[in-house]
């Protein structure tokens, strides 16, 4: 089914998960009495009285990762941007940058559902601060004093500086090439990107992390989107070598508008009983649990999940529906009722709220 | 030392596995003046000033170093007959890459280097340096290479060494200082990497490779490298590869294009 087909190939791409050290206690963190990290405890501080922001963290970026436009106007978004947008979600998402093989470019720090950079690892040194990404990429933030040039050459991973605005660490980011996409939807960006993120690390176990863009050819303004990250304690990063994968772009074929060619007709009375919100039952691995909110809007049913754009839903039976951002839904009628998320990797329960 | 300019990159491209992955040449602060850096009269960086110490007092090998020229293509090329004795099918391997341009190579497939080779970047033809930078418990080893940019993680923290690890292709490494040198043993790799490039010297996942880092002086590094692989080799074999410090400059960024590229690199390959 075609709903399935970007999920087929990022399944082939998820990471081994039996790597070493990820039980290996890390040194420095301050512990409750039974061992467990105290991570209320107040950030650590380096020998020169800076905020430490050195440790693996999880980012979580549920909505942004998805949808860095999210909170802008569709008008905000230039007409051809909103065209690359349309034509990337039509051809499925082939040329996403995991599927190439290529960076994340600009995305790193948003990005934290794409195999490869769910963590980073923070190396903070007097005059340079590394940020490193289990894809074996990397960035360095030199805080040596040096400017950013004017006219760099193009790189996947941009140039960047920064300096302690009191205990926020600013990084200004800039000469990205325009290959990358800022998100999964397909945002794209010219080479004109700047990029400003502030790091403040507000207690030990949490990061938070203002990302604001600027690049007036495809947006008319600038915006700021907000990512938080928690403590990765007692564990460590897997190394991801995308090369090492078959792509599979072979079956990646079809397209996003084939789905209409299925469509059921629904009642509108059948319809309206799944209007609501519903919460994923949480599997252990993620983080934070999925939202979704359907709506009806014109005798069709609408999705939204974290936030990241209505989308409108396409039945291919009474229960049954696709075009949740290329994944399915399964509405279930017995008891309290809930849905189903439906994923090459199989179905999430969601209850409803 | 040279500049890093075109005219190495150029030259670069004789290895014809190696111009996928030629980098942008006018990327910027390749002459950036670094701060706190001890210097001649006339401004040069003084290689032969004294090893800086990071506050705990042990030698900081941090700065943008490339080795020697010739180790990435034969890491074996200064050893005698007999101190490297190969298992038969090793040897067989070696040969059959000298015989084909090392088309098997994994670097074609923009697969990362593996361990020692990763560290090999440096000649005329082929300058891939690699940046120190060291914290008490953590030395990041970062990588240009000729494929994509790529780190190692050594830990100073005083963790062992997996004993049954998943193998990765840089495997894993912890770290301690002996006196002033940094001895780096790693483990867990998982077995298709290659040790060097021309004759291709390969790596089972048996394999166990210490890094002995000494900064002789400011300008001057030594890596002394010992490669215990008892399913490919009869016996330990040992290489003492000289590292330069590149002065005033940083990586290049590179990232190789396979999709783009693999098709080209071979022809005998298909697409």
């Amino acid at each position: 089914m075609k709903a399935s087909l970007i999920a087929v190939v990022l399944v082939a791409l998820t990471a081994t998960l039996a790597a070493q050290w990820l039980s290996q206690p890390t040194e420095g963190i301050p512990r409750a009495p039974d061992g467990k990290p105290n991570l209320a405890a107040p950030a650590p501080r380096t020998r020169d009285g800076k905020p430490d922001l050195s440790g693996l963290w999880t980012k979580i970026s549920p909505k942004y990762s998805r949808n860095i436009a999210a909170d802008l106007k569709p008008e905000e978004v230039q007409p051809w941007a909103r065209d690359l947008v349309e034509q990337r979600r039509e051809d499925l998402g082939r040329d996403y940058m995991n599927v190439r093989c290529v960076p994340l470019g600009p995305g790193y720090v948003t990005a934290a559902d794409s195999t490869g950079s769910e963590m980073i690892k923070i190396v903070q040194t007097p005059g340079l601060i590394l940020i490193l990404n289990p894809d074996l990429t990397y960035r360095q933030i030199f805080l040596d004093g040096r400017a950013l040039e004017p006219a760099p050459n193009p790189t996947w991973m941009g140039y960047s500086v920064g300096h302690w605005d009191a205990d926020t660490l600013v990084v200004e980011s800039f000469g990205f090439n325009d290959r990358t996409w800022l998100d999964h939807d397909g945002h794209p960006h010219t080479e004109g990107l700047r990029m400003t993120e502030r790091y403040g690390r507000p207690n030990f176990g949490s990061l938070e992390i203002d990302v604001t863009l600027s690049d007036p050819a495809a947006y008319a303004r600038r915006w700021t989107v907000a990512v938080r990250a928690e403590l990765a304690a007692d564990t460590e990063m897997i190394e991801w070598v995308c090369n090492e994968g078959k792509s599979g772009l072979e079956h990646w074929v079809g397209k996003a508008s084939d789905e209409r060619k299925g469509e059921v007709p629904v009642a509108p009375e059948i319809l309206g009983t799944y209007v609501g919100i519903y919460e994923e039952q949480r599997p252990l691995w993620r983080t934070v649990p999925r939202v979704v909110q359907i709506t009806l809007s014109n005798g069709t049913l609408v999705a939204d999940m974290d936030g990241r754009g209505k989308v409108s839903l396409i039945s291919t039976s009474q229960t049954t529906f696709s075009g949740l951002y290329g994944l399915g839904v399964e509405f279930i009628q017995a008891g309290s009722g809930g849905l189903f998320v439906k994923h090459v990797s199989g179905n999430y329960r969601f209850a409803r709220k | 030392m040279q500049n890093r300019t075109l005219s190495n990159q150029v030259r670069l491209c004789a290895i014809a596995v190696l111009c996928l992955a030629v980098p942008a040449v006018h990327a910027q602060w390749l002459n950036y003046r670094i701060p706190g850096v001890p210097r001649t009269p006339d401004g040069k960086v003084n290689l032969t000033a004294p090893t800086p110490r990071t506050p705990d007092g042990k030698p900081d090998l941090s700065g943008t170093w490339e080795s020697e020229g010739g180790y990435f293509g034969n890491l074996a090329r200064d050893l005698k007959p007999g101190e490297l004795l190969m298992l038969p099918w090793a040897e067989a391997q070696v040969k059959d890459n000298l015989g084909n341009q090392h088309k098997n190579d994994p670097m074609v497939a923009c697969l990362p280097p593996g361990v020692p080779r990763i560290n090999m970047g440096g000649s005329r033809s082929m300058p891939h340096p690699f940046k120190v930078v060291q914290t008490p418990s953590l030395v990041i080893l970062l990588y240009e290479t000729s494929t994509n940019q790529t780190f190692r993680q050594v830990f100073l923290d005083g963790r062992p060494l997996p004993t049954d690890p998943q193998p990765t292709w840089l495997g894993y490494s912890v770290g301690h200082w002996e006196g002033d040198t940094l001895v780096v043993e790693t483990a867990g790799f998982n077995g298709r990497a290659w040790v060097d490039t021309a004759s291709g010297h390969p790596q089972t996942e048996a394999a166990r490779v210490t890094e002995r880092f000494t900064r002789r002086d400011f300008g001057h590094m030594e890596i002394d490298i010992t490669i215990d692989d008892p399913k490919a080799y009869l016996k330990p074999w040992r290489v003492r590869v000289p590292i330069n410090l590149l002065p005033d400059t940083d990586l290049i960024e590179t990232f190789c294009e396979n999709e783009r590229d693999l098709g080209r690199m071979d022809r005998t390959r298909k697409p």
